[in-house]
Parts: structure tokens; sequence; C-alpha cells
């Protein structure tokens, strides 16, 4: 038997304190690049069958993290396990029981479109008719049956993305990995992302998502972390963290380019400890208004159609948490 | 239930630890997977791969035999193109060996991350590696096959081939395929640009390629270069395919194919532990 049968058919390892073992657990988790610290000592707690995700920055430390999860980046400090089994050790073991799909549309140039997937299989021991049987099924699912003999560079965006996914899917993983599974996709190929996202949760896969887009992490996940210069600053579930950081209606102001620090300034004395100001480019977010904080704020700023409200999103959250408006 | 706790315990077993030796791990059966990844492509393109593997050598050796050699006397019994012909059967198994994993090797680290997509299987680097280094001397294995195959058919006019031995020449071919495939990944660890690769091939492949005693013995020259030669794994190559050709096989031969034997490992090594490396920050 091999390694990955043995591995699929066993439980995983029960834990010292509990039936149901974390599918990821990290704790005091760090990397370090010479003096930088990419991940400055972070605990993570995935459970069985949950859908988490992993916000913050380019440079949060998101990537670093997830390579360590993926057994492709030594972990300097801290310890690491997922489904119970050590990184540092069983890496093998570990890379089995996931399914990785990279920021990067890695698959390979030179072979065909089953090809790719037949080619994949064979490093995890997965004989060639079970291949071909799992690869038909899973160009199904992602839509792709009438493109098995296509070239890769023949294919569009959102196919590229789908047939990285059904590959992800080869080995029939526990946890799936999705590094910004959805950027560069246009709406129509995004929604098709989600919905088969959606469907593998059902069948109780474990999913660790990044992403940039808001929506898709208030979409999907079940509960998120935002990361930012390699710590974790908030964790819980993504209407709970709107509540607590964000909270109601958010007043949302059009500037112009000139405009925007001099309307912030003159909405601060008026608007002085009742709600907050965010600057994006050339929009200012106003958080936490009451009646009378928005007929002062709208005197102050005039021109009403520059104004509109909008419900609370995570991407205020993520604005107001991370501090950071557009900067890097 | 015995095989319950057969299975618990292989788990378990991983757990002891990666044993590294010098700092890298044994490569495993998943050497294999890259390696077959590599037969498919080579397949896809099978006609002209072959095609090129036989018209390549049948010029050269036109060149080499017939029109070079009419200027060329080396003071031996044999018409030049019986000299030659080991030389051009090795550079051929060299040349290929090394444009595949030079080239090629390259362009699947760094343009292609096709190794980033192997590491996310349970692969290692050292698998990825070991794969590379097997495919290079594969490579170099169906060359000198190609090569042989014209020197067969242009022996009933020239004599080029005394000897049935002369079908050793593959496993040799696959050996210093190993030897150079693994000097060159050692190098593609350290490559940052593809411009690197041409500096590596006129400093390091082209020297080994004119100095090897391929194209005229090297016994003629001052003792020094002599010496030099020695160091060169594709003098030993050229001769051991000379007496294997000649079906004339003495010591010499016997310690020709040791250098290579006991200088291929090591070099496997630093290639392993060099792409490891640079894959595994």
């Amino acid at each position: 038997m091999t390694v990955e049968q043995t591995i699929a058919q066993a439980p995983a390892r029960p834990p010292a304190g509990g039936i149901d073992p974390p599918m990821i657990a990290a704790r005091g988790l760090r990397k370090r690049y010479g003096d930088f610290e990419a991940v400055a000592g972070i605990d993570l707690h995935v459970a069985r069958g949950e859908f988490f995700g992993m916000l913050g920055p380019n440079g949060a430390g998101k990537t670093s993290t997830i390579a360590m999860i993926t057994c492709v980046l030594p972990v300097s400090g801290g310890d690491l396990h997922v489904a119970g089994l050590d990184v540092q050790r069983d890496d093998r073991a570990i890379k089995a029981l996931l399914g990785v799909v990279p920021q990067n549309n890695n698959l390979d140039p030179d072979l065909g479109v089953l090809a790719n997937l037949i080619a994949y299989a064979r490093f995890y021991g997965i004989p060639g008719r079970e291949a071909r049987r799992r690869a038909g099924e899973l160009l199904e699912l992602v839509q792709m049956s009438d493109r098995a003999d296509a070239a890769i560079d023949e294919l569009s965006g959102g196919m590229t993305r789908r047939l990285v996914l059904a590959r992800a899917l080869m080995n029939e993983p526990r946890i799936l990995i999705l590094d910004e599974p959805t950027t560069g996709l246009d709406p129509q190929a995004r929604h098709l992302v989600w919905t088969k996202l959606q469907q593998l949760r059902e069948r109780g896969v474990t999913m660790l998502l990044t992403t940039h887009y808001m929506e898709e992490a208030e979409r999907l996940c079940d509960r998120i972390v935002i990361m930012d210069h390699g710590a974790i600053i908030a964790e819980g579930r993504p209407r709970d963290l709107i509540e607590r950081h964000a909270g109601g209606p958010v007043l949302q102001v059009r500037t112009l380019d000139s405009e925007a620090g001099r309307l912030r300034e003159a909405l601060a004395g008026p608007l002085a400890g009742e709600a907050r100001i965010e600057t994006v480019g050339d929009l200012l977010y106003i958080y936490g208004l009451d009646e009378a904080a928005g007929r002062r704020a709208a005197d102050v700023i005039g021109d009403p159609y520059r104004t509109s409200t909008r419900h609370a999103n995570l991407e205020d959250v993520f604005l107001r948490l991370t501090g950071r408006g557009l900067q890097e | 239930m015995v095989s319950m706790t057969a299975r618990r315990s292989r788990i378990a077993g991983a757990g002891w630890g990666v044993r590294t030796w010098l700092g890298v791990a044994l490569p495993d059966r998943r050497t294999i997977a890259v390696v077959r990844r590599h037969i498919d492509v080579y397949r896809e393109l099978l006609f002209m791969n072959l095609t090129l593997a036989v018209a390549e050598p049948t010029l050269a050796l036109l060149v080499m035999g017939l029109a070079l050699g009419q200027f060329v006397d080396l003071g031996l019994d044999a018409d030049y193109i019986v000299f030659v012909a080991p030389g051009v059967v090795a550079m051929f198994a060299m040349f290929s060996t090394v444009g595949e994993s030079l080239w090629g090797g390259y362009l699947r680290l760094a343009q292609q991350d096709l190794f980033g997509a192997m590491l996310a299987t349970p692969a290692r680097a050292e698998d990825i590696a070991a794969g590379e280094i097997v495919w290079g001397a594969l490579r170099g294995a169906i060359s000198v096959a190609a090569v042989l195959i014209v020197l067969a058919v242009l022996t009933p006019a020239w004599g080029l081939i005394a000897s049935p031995l002369v079908i050793l020449i593959i496993p040799v071919a696959f050996l210093m395929g190993l030897l150079f495939a693994a000097l060159v990944i050692a190098y593609i660890g350290y490559a940052r640009t593809i411009h690197h690769l041409m500096y590596y091939f006129t400093i390091v492949i082209n020297p080994i390629f004119w100095f090897s005693g391929a194209f005229f013995p090297l016994d003629q020259l001052p003792g020094w270069a002599q010496t030099l030669g020695w160091f060169n794994p594709l003098t030993h190559v050229v001769d051991i395919f000379r007496a294997l050709m000649a079906g004339d096989l003495t010591w010499a031969v016997a310690g020709d194919v040791l250098w290579l034997a006991v200088v291929t490992p090591p070099l496997c090594w630093l290639a392993i532990w060099s792409l490891r490396r640079r894959l595994i920050r």
C-alpha cells in the first residue's frame, strides 16, 4: 500500500485533548529572513470542514504562512501541525493531504489539459487508469470536458484558473489551499469558481483562502483573520468583525484629488469624537455617524450628489485595522 | 485490526524526522514522476526529436570525416574519421544532456515555475533535482543511440565500428549524462538570468568540449596540457568510447570508468543541494 493510500484511509492522528483535531494548528509560528520577520509569532486554528480566510495587505505575511503550511518553506520558530502532522518532519504526508491553488497559474505549458492532470497525479502515486478517471470527473466538474486536448496557452483566464483548481483536486485533498484563486477573473468566471468552492465545502473539504477581494472573503469564509506586519490583528466571523470594527452605515464622499485632505480637516472639528474618517484615494469613508453628526457633516460637505450611504463591509474593517488606505 | 496498526506506525514512522545527508534528503520514487513528465513532453514532439537526433550527427560526421579529414593527418594508422567518430558520439551525448538540463532546466525553474507546481505535491526539492539529472542523462543516452545507428549505417563504407562492444557506449553515455546534468543543475541553482546560462556555456562547457581529445590526441600535447586534460570528464568519456568502438579494452579504460564513477556521485549531491537551496529558502 502506498503512503498516499495509507493516509487517505487512516484517520488523522488523534490529538492529545480532543476528538476532532484541527486541520491546521499553529502556535507562535515565525518566519525570519535574515533580520526581517515576515511572520512574527502567530497562532492559527482551523477546524475540519471550516472555510477559513486570511486577509492582509501585501507583505503582511500571508504568503509566508501559506508556504510554511504547504511545507515548502522551513519554519523559523514555533510549531505548526497540519492534520495532526508536524510540518518539520511529515512534509510528504502533509503534502499528500493538501490541494494547492497557487497565486500564479503554474500549469505545465508543454502538456495539454488532460496531460497536465495525468502528469500531476503521478506525484501522488495515483495509478494511470485511476488518474484518467479522476481527471475526467474533474474536467466535468470545472466544465472543461470539451477542452481535454487543448493546449494550455489556448485557454482563457477563467478556464486556466479552473484547470488549476481541478489539478489541486486530483489527489482528493482534505485541505484546499487557495492563494488568491480569483485574481484577474471577470465576474462571471469568479462566480463559477465560487460555486465550485461552495460545492467542495459541502463535501467537507477544509479551505484556507487568501484574497484581496473582501467581498469574496465575506461571501465564502466562516471565519477570517486579518494579518498585518506578520501578526494577526483581528480574528472572527466576517459579520462579527464588521459589527465590531465598522458598525452601522458608512457615509462615502467622493472628492477631488486636491480636496480630500482639506475636507478631512474641515470635518474633523464638527465631528470631533463622534465619527471616524478614513481616506482611500479620492474617497472619504465616514464611520459611526448618528443623525445629528450626519447633518453636521452634510453642512460641511455641501454638494449632496457626491455623498452616498452604504452598509459597512469587510473592506471597512480591513481599512480601519490595517490603517493604510491604498498605500502598499 | 492488524493492518490498522501497521498504517498508524507508518505515519508515525514519518515522524521520526527527515533524515538528511549533508543537508539533503535521499530522493524517492517521485523522481520517476519528474522523469515521466519529461518523457511525456519528449513524446509530444517525438518525430521532430528523433529526426534531429539522427540528422545532426550525420551532418557532423560527414563534414568532419570527409571534408576536414582530407586535410588532417594525425600520424595515425587510421583515417581521421575513424579517430574522430567516438569524439562526435561523445560530443552529441554531452550537448544533448547539457542543452536539456541547462536551457530546459532553467526554463522549468525560472520561467514556467514547474518546480513550484511539483513542490506542492508530495515531491521534495531533492526528487525534482534527481529527476532533472536522470532525465538529462536519458537525453544523452537517447542521443547516443541515434548516433550509433548513423555510425552503423556508415560502417560498411568507413569501418567505424569494429566491435559489438560498441553497444556499451549507451550505458556509459547515461553515466556521463548523470555527471554533466549534475554539473549543470548545480549551476542552475545560482543562475539568475538567461544570460548566466550563456556565460556558463562559454566558460565551462566549451573548454570541456574542445580540450577533451575528441578531435586530436591529447598525448601529442605538452605534459601540463595532458594533466589538465585528465581533469576533463569528456577526456575519459572519449577514451572509453574509442576503446569500445575499436573493441580494444585495456585497464586504462577501467580507470576511465572508475574516474566517472567516483566523480559523479559528489556532483549529483552538489546539484541536489544547490537546487534545494534555490527552491526551499
